[in-house]
């Protein structure tokens, strides 16, 4: 084996399965015992003790969780046996001193989980000394700033031990200071979007946390949405929902589009999978609603409704969106990705750009036109259609990748598309016994297929990836 | 400066942050003017950090037709600055304005947020509807009709208590 290869960081349950195919590999002859050395020496051998340390970190987090609001209990419930500069001081104290200890547990005895545990504890307890003192001191004006304070610490907190629980809670305390901000004050600005781009997805990708990269396009989506709701409480009126769902398909086409872009680029390929999911919910789902005559109809009824004629915030961040997603189509083809790439991405757009034009033809087409049934059946043709054919699409691209979470993600949403026509379709029009008995056959014989289909799918596939 | 070092002064950092807010806070009831406010209904209730008392003043809702100042229009979301003068047992709101406003010696300013906007009135936050008070104590709170409330140069504003009048 080559020395110049370090061993490579690998989960301890694929590291298990690649040994044991190993051995199988040499008993069958397929490769010999020199080749299967180099392979494990490539990964560290799996300990029993590391599942004991994952079992170690959710007890200690939990451990930290309950003695946080503990404490909070204890200190709020306790108004008369403590004066208030007592109080003060005591919270102090003790904030200061799980910090300290959880300091020399981590970084000086070798403690490393149960350490981490007293740090986040201490970021708790930083939270909710900030809103004790508030309490007891009756300090309510403006209460996001309470937040935003408490974010800071513990972003402070989370560049010094770079751990992923502390820079989680960062972003979820961020999160909640920039909603409180725009639900309880109608201040809303670029500072969020900016601290995500700058600092939150940043960090998620440098600590290589694949669930913090995802809470960071989780936060992402936030921003977008922020946004739209800030449109609805500023002086323009109220957002209507097919607003948002054009914003959700655009945020997940934009992810969807970044997966691919990601996969094509190997540091970042482990990533995929979060994309992927991401980008494909916030894709179907949106189409799957837009299919149905009956919410289109209601989605153009609630937008006439709407005193907002225009939605700038979320006309913009849609445009920006888009834009991104066609910014990756052309830098796939510079960078000379594989076809698949650019025909993933590209689909991505042409998704987006037309639930997007069938959002404005919702919002704007004539009152009249809008509250016909007509016009929504018109509209649930157009998506059943597109729906279709994408679903179509990718079955097919994720046969070719060899990509089961696609052909299933496929699958559920047509099953669940024709279940919903099929209610939709003949509920009214048949008895029900009839209704039920059809049903059953159809979903009976409609299943046969698919699996068939889809075991046909996935037997042959050109390389295993999923 | 070594890593530990560099720890000891975050954590010194979230302590000064706690103490500074409590600097606030008497800075303001210290060097700022109190005024007595009038309240229209106030009840006890009940939260899982300990009891407090809501409060709604007379001043959260504004008729705009009898009051000096700016005329409009006003926004959601807006920052209202609202000048208050001493009537006998309380201080009224006197004068609106969007912008922080000179005042008299006689006068005091308290800023807000408003919170809706209405053809003949404003509701407006002044951020000291709520009093947290010793458990069980809510209750007693509920008929005192004046509160004491300590406004800063800016306007902000903090609840002291109530008092007899």
């Amino acid at each position: 084996m080559d020395a110049k290869f370090a061993p490579r960081p690998a989960r301890a349950s694929f590291v298990r399965r690649l040994f044991q195919e190993v051995d199988y590999w040499v008993q069958e002859g397929l490769i010999g015992q020199e080749a299967s050395a180099a392979i494990r020496s490539r990964y560290r051998e799996p300990s029993p003790v590391d599942w004991r340390g994952r079992v170690v970190t959710v007890l200690t987090i939990m451990a930290a969780s309950f003695l946080g609001l503990g404490v909070i209990l204890f200190f709020a419930s306790n108004w008369e046996a403590i004066p208030r500069l007592a109080k003060f001081i005591l919270v102090s104290s003790v904030m200061s001193g799980v910090y300290i200890a959880g300091y020399s547990l981590r970084y000086e005895r070798g403690y490393e989980r149960l350490g981490e545990a007293l740090i986040i504890l201490g970021t708790i307890l930083f939270g909710s000394a900030i809103f004790l003192v508030a309490q007891a001191f009756n300090m309510r004006e403006h209460f996001p700033n309470g937040l935003l304070l408490w974010s800071l610490g513990i972003l402070s907190v989370a560049l010094f031990t770079r751990s992923p629980f502390v820079f989680a809670l960062f972003n979820l305390a961020f999160i909640a200071w920039s909603w409180t901000e725009t639900y309880y004050f109608h201040n809303w600005g670029p500072t969020t979007l900016l601290v995500t781009l700058g600092v939150i997805i940043p960090a998620a990708y440098k600590l290589e946390n694949r669930y913090l990269v995802a809470l960071g396009f989780a936060t992402l989506g936030f921003c977008a949405i922020e946004g739209a709701f800030f449109d609805s409480t500023s002086i323009y009126g109220h957002t209507p929902d097919i607003v948002y769902i054009a914003m959700a398909s655009t945020f997940g086409g934009m992810i969807y589009a970044a997966g691919a872009f990601q996969d094509r680029l190997p540091e970042y390929k482990k990533y995929r999978y979060i994309f992927q999911v991401f980008g494909l919910v916030f894709i179907l789902v949106p189409l799957f609603l837009l299919s149905s005559p009956g919410l289109i109809h209601d989605f153009s009824r609630e937008a006439s409704s709407s005193s907002l004629r225009f939605a700038p915030i979320s006309f913009f961040e849609t445009i920006a969106m888009v834009l991104i997603i066609l910014a990756m189509l052309v830098l796939s083809r510079v960078k000379k990705f594989d076809r698949a790439c650019t025909e993933e991405i590209g689909a991505c757009a042409v998704v987006v750009i037309l639930i997007a034009l069938l959002g404005i033809i919702i919002l704007y087409a004539g009152k009249g036109i809008r509250h016909s049934d007509s016009f929504a059946i018109l509209i649930a043709i157009i998506v059943n259609v597109v729906l279709l054919v994408l679903l179509a699409a990718i079955i097919f691209h994720g046969y070719r990748q060899g990509n089961k979470l696609l052909v299933n993600a496929a699958l559920i949403t047509f099953v669940a598309a024709a279940i919903t026509r099929y209610f939709e379709t003949f509920w009214d029009m048949m008895p029900r016994s009839v209704f039920f008995i059809g049903g059953g056959a159809l979903l009976l014989v409609g299943g046969v297929l698919l699996e068939k289909q889809r075991r046909k799918l996935m037997g042959s596939p050109k390389e295993a990836r999923t | 400066m070594n890593r530990k070092k560099i720890y000891y002064a975050i954590v010194a950092l979230q302590v000064l942050a706690l103490a500074g807010m409590i600097g606030f806070k008497y800075s303001t009831v210290l060097t700022g003017k109190t005024v007595v406010l009038r309240v229209n209904s106030h009840y006890p209730r009940h939260h899982v950090r300990g009891e407090r008392v809501r409060i709604n003043f007379e001043i959260d809702f504004l008729e705009t037709k009898g009051l000096g100042g700016d005329e409009g229009p006003f926004k959601k979301g807006d920052d209202l600055y609202v000048v208050l003068v001493e009537d006998n047992t309380h201080w009224k709101a006197n004068s609106i304005f969007k912008e922080k406003p000179e005042i008299g010696i006689d006068e005091a300013v308290i800023k807000g947020k408003i919170l809706s906007v209405n053809p003949s009135y404003l509701k407006v936050d002044y951020g000291v509807d709520s009093f947290y008070v010793p458990e069980g104590k809510g209750r007693k709170l509920m008929y005192k009709q004046f509160w004491e409330v300590a406004l800063d140069r800016s306007g902000h504003a903090l609840i002291k208590g109530p008092v007899d009048r």
